[in-house]
């Protein structure tokens, strides 16, 4: 893809959870630049602290 | 999330947040702020002895305060970054005592009380709102003694309490006496679908419902001797994919009992710590006490704390509930009313957790417009690969892992054992062997020595093999000639007790390592080059999305629609809420943009074939032939066409809500039917939904319909009743809808499928309604001039079928395309390169289907914005001397990789497709005459391990 | 083929039987599920050996009857819970290739009490030693494969 000049290169992800990782992988997957600012001290969000999804019962990590 | 730690693109700024934000969208400037860690990430190896000799122990938030933990801490054990942290709260150094355990205890000297953090100003081009949801306190309703009673426990308690790493290990005991409780009581929206002032939020929390469901099916699996549970509810919400089929299995449940009330109070007996519950059954209108031992509540989820000031410092606005308000003008929920920042999850209001994670695709795919996208970072040209055709060298390395290692095993024995295993030919130790230096001397021996197999005796490879492999890569060693021990994790410790007995098993595990690597093979990255455009199947909502974001991104897309039209369902629609926005304009709107746009459009068409994997795609359609990189599929659903239901196909005033809504769609003011406005109006719920013969799944769509078809008749002076199982209002704005309604008089009567309501008319039309009020156990008789008939989503059988057949996509018990994983994966397949849009993988409303479109948009953007597509190596390769094409792992594959091709003079061999290849290995399993290798699990290698774990025991 | 049934050989009277245990782990949940055993530090019997493969999918009948036949006294094969393959449905494909492993053990004339397939996921590590003490225990008390040529003792 062509460059488009005046535009920076990077976006600003705020909040480490699962839409958070989500939105930055995407981004970073489409050789997006991401800042990923979580205001805890570690990515993970709500989703770290349920045991298990439903319905598939996956483990929620 | 070890991804997102990982990846070369993402730079990940925790204990941070954002300060100060100016400038226009392409080109923002932001402020952020990181507050001070204390422990420097790229020294810190979390090896944990500094949390061993830190003296204070606090309470452990993680845990919602169940645990401990120490005043330097990691949050939780599979944290990003594993990077410990000091709580300068809690922490002996800032009082007046001088502790420095930490500081001491750290060989890397990772600690600095002296860190001030810092402030880093970045320029970005958008912004994603991440920031998800708040949990309700829930000790704000005293009545149910949250916070005062020792066994009232919040939903996140609970779900701590079962996690096997939770604070009991994931053993059920209630607070108060740690006994396991025979008899747990649910309650169901706790600051949830308030209706007081103290009772919290007024929408539903959407996600409380079957969480909870989910935790009673868990607590009977941690404790078999429950006695009983009592679960109790207003409305059932499963309105999602799966969750409904998954609800009716808890029905299932002997020791699940659901009563329809909401508890007016708990009150504890201050001996014995038991609770009484309180509460009226709304269905046989009994007021009763239930004695209980434990309680758990379902909070809600409220608006961050932190979400004022965020969005004062992002300059947008907040709605009346305190989450990111979403600009209505474009139906889609992605949308702050600031251009260029997009807002996705909770951070919005309540979504499921696949709802969220289609809406932050889609709102990456919103951000990537303005963006310049660059290339990652070409690695240093690697050194040219050496010779390892010679006899195996084996290099073994032994990690210390500071003292997590060395602290249980006698490493020094170790080394001695590995210098005796047949083939290795050096052996050496080292306290971080991940750490640079440790790197760089493995490099330098693997040089010094000639090594052409290499073992490192360390962590697990489920984190350090890239690490440890790129290391091999930098001096020429086939990055596949690595092999990794897990003695650490899996075995110091497990085994920290017994350092004998741990010691020795390492030494068979360092000796089964050998094998292995005495029998790698080098193997190689291929790259397939990539046709840089995608076809979008179906011109409805999600279709045209997802078109109008790959063009935007600059993307070659085909749009192809087999109507004569594109518009999809919503041109039939009148009004689409929440935001009461015209569906028609919304409609046109993006056809117009479409047709502006430089989407190649081609509708009437039919695709006839597709063939060809990831990045080539060959398309066939009805008009005219094309290559593609990548596939979007959107054609959508049906709406389920009656039967002899409710005398659907007796009465013609009893209506399909499809049928009325073509009827309100030319009705401006009063309604008018065949020329007359109708006095009573009902509405019937759950028809093909719900429901085993039709649709096993909730619809989803048709209750908030029916809410808004409703308030438009009640507006213009109709008597509405609306016949429902649960009232599922659980869109944007959906409850404070329902409430509305109920406000303005629309009469709300809930029936039983056992019961259904009966449909009484004079032979040509339908004249009352008989339904069993629950209540009062009596038959109620409802006059109706007309009855609406809430018909549910079913797949649409031809469309599916022919594309599973085209696509190989695999199809749900419900016929509705199957998700790649039902929660994070909502828009992909099991299918590399095809994705999915809207409701062709099940009911989804307006809002939700533009979602997924963008989503769906980011996930084929990311392939189609690459001109190659890496293959990883390690796939199943066909020996065709050995194969007799006998088609076996051609049938049981999901992935279709291996095929039958003709080598000519009719010989057959199967062949494996190494674009669509996994590399599980399942087939080499499969395989009845060993044709079929399994790289880098081959099964040499696995038997070779065997060998000298059983024939070379000491 | 030894399709005999030996008698187990004479245990020492004093010393106890410690079992030789090959475990198969997949790479996605349960050779994770092991790992987070580690992280949490949940303590369990050490008498396994862990080889990890891709999927459960991967471990034909002849993996585990080579294992039996070389004398290890146990089998464990372990993948992930259904509707959580990272494969999507290897471990179905595993529960196949389990029951003809069923079938050759038993002409092997081998106790199917050595042989199981478990679902262990990747947060699971309390499951997982949970799992290993249990098969450990039970075959301690099953005592050496037929076999085994060298049990080893306390």
């Amino acid at each position: 893809m062509a460059k488009q000049p005046g535009k920076a290169g990077a976006v600003l992800v705020l909040g480490g959870g699962i839409t958070g990782i989500q939105a930055a992988l995407d981004l970073a997957a489409s050789d997006v630049k991401v800042y990923l600012v979580e205001r805890s001290p570690s990515l993970g969000g709500r989703m770290a602290q349920l045991d298990k999804t439903f319905p598939t019962m996956d483990c929620a990590i | 999330m070890m991804d997102a730690g990982r990846h070369p693109n993402i730079e990940v700024l925790t204990n941070s947040e954002l300060v100060r934000f100016e400038g226009k969208p392409g080109n923002f400037t932001a402020t952020v702020r990181r507050h001070p860690r204390y422990v420097d990430e790229n020294l810190c190896t979390g090896c944990g002895q500094c949390v061993h000799d830190c003296p204070v122990i606090v309470p452990n938030e993680f845990e919602v305060g169940m645990g401990a933990r120490k005043a330097i801490y990691s949050p939780f054990p599979q944290a990003v970054p594993n990077t410990y942290i000091i709580d300068r709260e809690n922490c002996l150094n800032d009082d007046f005592l001088v502790c420095n355990n930490c500081m001491n205890s750290c060989d890397r000297n990772a600690v600095n009380y002296d860190d001030l953090g810092a402030e880093l100003r970045l320029a970005v081009g958008a912004v994603v709102v991440a920031t998800g949801f708040d949990v309700y306190n829930a000790s704000a309703i005293p009545s149910y003694g949250y916070g005062l009673y020792d066994n009232v426990l919040s939903n996140i308690e609970l779900e701590r309490v079962l996690n096997a790493s939770g604070p009991t290990r994931g053993h059920i005991v209630r607070p108060s006496d740690k006994k396991v409780p025979k008899k747990i009581a649910f309650i169901q929206c706790v600051g949830s679908r308030g209706e007081g002032k103290e009772a919290g939020c007024q929408y539903c929390s959407r996600y409380c419902c079957m969480n909870a469901v989910k935790d009673c099916l868990l607590v009977k699996q941690h404790e078999p001797d429950i006695e009983e549970l009592v679960f109790f509810y207003i409305d059932m919400r499963a309105a999602g994919r799966g969750f409904e089929e998954f609800y009716q299995r808890s029905l299932e449940m002997p020791e699940l009992t659901y009563v329809r009330g909401r508890p007016s109070k708990i009150l504890e007996d201050a001996v014995t710590k038991d609770l009484m519950v309180y509460v009226e059954d709304v269905e046989t209108g009994q007021v009763s006490r239930i004695k209980v031992d434990m309680a758990v509540l379902s909070t809600g989820a409220v608006a961050g704390e932190t979400n004022n000031r965020l969005a004062e410092v992002l300059g947008i606005s907040l709605d009346e509930n305190k989450f990111f308000e979403v600009d209505p003008k474009y139906g889609s929920p992605l949308h702050t009313s600031r251009e260029g920042v997009y807002v996705c999850g909770c951070a919005a209001g309540i979504n499921d957790i696949s709802d969220s994670v289609s809406q932050a695709s889609g709102a990456a795919a919103e951000a990537e417009k303005f963006v310049t996208k660059s290339p990652p970072a070409q690695e240093v040209e690697p050194a040219p690969e050496m010779d390892t055709s010679g006899p195996p060298r084996v290099g073994v390395f032994l990690c210390h892992c500071g003292i997590n290692i060395a602290g249980v095993l006698d490493v020094e024995s170790l080394k001695e054992y590995a210098q005796g295993i047949p083939d290795v030919a050096f052996v050496e130790e080292n306290l971080f062997l991940c750490s640079d230096e440790g790197q760089r001397l493995m490099q330098e021996k693997i040089a010094e020595h000639r090594l052409n197999r290499v073992v490192a005796a360390a962590c697990t490879p489920r984190t350090h093999e890239p690490v440890f492999r790129e290391s091999c890569q930098q001096i020429g060693l086939n990055p596949y000639l690595f092999e990794m021990v897990n003695v650490r994790d899996q075995c110091s410790w497990v085994h920290t007790g017994v350092p004998e007995i741990a010691t020795a098993k390492a030494r068979d595990m360092i000796r089964s390592g050998v094998a292995k690597a005495r029998h790698l093979q080098p193997l190689y990255r291929k790259s397939i080059p990539v046709n840089q455009s995608a076809l979008v199947v179906g011109g409805g909502v999600g279709g045209m999305a997802a078109a109008l974001e790959l063009e935007a991104q600059g993307m070659k897309v085909y749009l192809i629609e087999q109507q004569g039209r594109l518009g999809g369902r919503l041109i039939n629609l009148t009004r689409v809420y929440p935001a009461n926005l015209s569906a028609f304009e919304l409609a046109r709107v993006m056809v117009e943009k479409i047709k502006a746009s430089r989407v190649e459009v081609m509708t009437g068409t039919e695709i006839n074939a597709i063939s060809g994997f990831v990045g080539n795609f060959d398309v066939a359609t009805t008009n005219g032939n094309f290559k593609v990189g990548t596939i979007v599929l959107a054609t959508g659903a049906d709406i389920y066409k009656p039967g002899d239901e409710f005398s659907y196909d007796r009465f013609e005033n009893v209506i399909t809500n499809q049928e009325l809504e073509d009827i309100l769609h030319d009705t401006k003011g009063k309604i008018d039917i065949h020329g007359q406005t109708p006095e009573n109006v009902v509405f019937i719920q759950c028809v093909g939904s719900r429901s085993s013969d039709t649709n096993p799944g909730c619809s989803r769509y048709c209750c908030p319909t029916t809410i808004k078809q409703a308030i438009r008749l009640r507006e213009s002076g109709v008597n509405v009743a609306v016949l429902h199982r649960d009232m599922r209002t659980v869109g944007a704005k959906a409850e404070e809808h329902y409430r509305h309604a109920r406000e303005l008089g629309v009469k709300f009567i809930r029936f039983t499928p056992e019961r259904l309501p009966r449909v009484i008319g004079n032979g040509k039309a339908a004249e009352r309604i008989e339904v069993k009020e629950l209540a009062l156990d009596r038959i109620l008789d409802i006059p109706a001039d007309y009855v609406v008939l809430a018909a549910g989503m079913v797949p649409n059988k031809a469309t599916t079928d022919k594309l599973q057949d085209i696509l190989k996509v695999p199809r749900a018990a419900d016929g509705f395309f199957m998700e790649r994983h039902a929660k994070l994966g909502p828009v992909e397949t099991t299918t590399e390169g095809v994705f999915l849009a809207g409701c062709v993988s099940g009911p989804k409303d307006i809002a939700d289907s533009l979602a997924q479109g963008a989503a769906a948009a980011a996930k084929a953007a990311a392939i189609i914005s690459h001109d190659t597509v890496a293959l990883e190596p390690t796939t199943c390769v066909v020996r065709p001397e050995l194969c007799r094409a006998c088609g076996e792992c051609v049938g049981m594959c999901d992935y279709h990789a291996p095929g039958l091709v003709d080598k000519g003079d009719g010989v057959q061999v199967a062949e494996i497709n190494q674009a669509l290849c996994k590399g599980c290995g399942t087939c080499a399993s499969w395989c009845p005459t060993g044709a079929i290798v399994a790289l880098h699990f081959t099964d040499e290698q696995i038997n070779s391990m065997l060998d000298t774990l059983l024939l070379d025991r000491v | 083929m030894a399709t005999r049934t030996r008698p187990a050989k004479k245990k020492s009277a004093k010393k106890k039987f410690i079992p030789n245990i090959v475990v198969f782990a997949c790479n996605w949940c349960s050779y994770a599920g092991a790992d987070n055993a580690g992280v949490n530090r949940i303590q369990h019997s050490p008498h396994f050996r862990v080889i990890r493969t891709m999927c459960s999918g991967r471990v034909t009948p002849a993996f585990v009857l080579k294992a039996l036949k070389l004398g290890a006294d146990a089998v464990l094969v372990s993948g992930c819970h259904f509707g959580d393959c990272h494969y999507i449905f290897g471990n179905y494909k595993a529960v196949e290739q389990f029951e003809k492993t069923k079938g050759l053990v038993k002409t092997l004339g081998l106790d199917l009490k050595r042989i199981r397939l478990e679902w262990v996921s990747a947060a699971e590590g309390g499951r997982w030693a949970n799992l290993i003490n249990e098969f450990v225990q039970q075959i301690t008390e099953l005592g050496p494969s037929p076999l085994n040529p060298k049990p080893t003792y306390e």
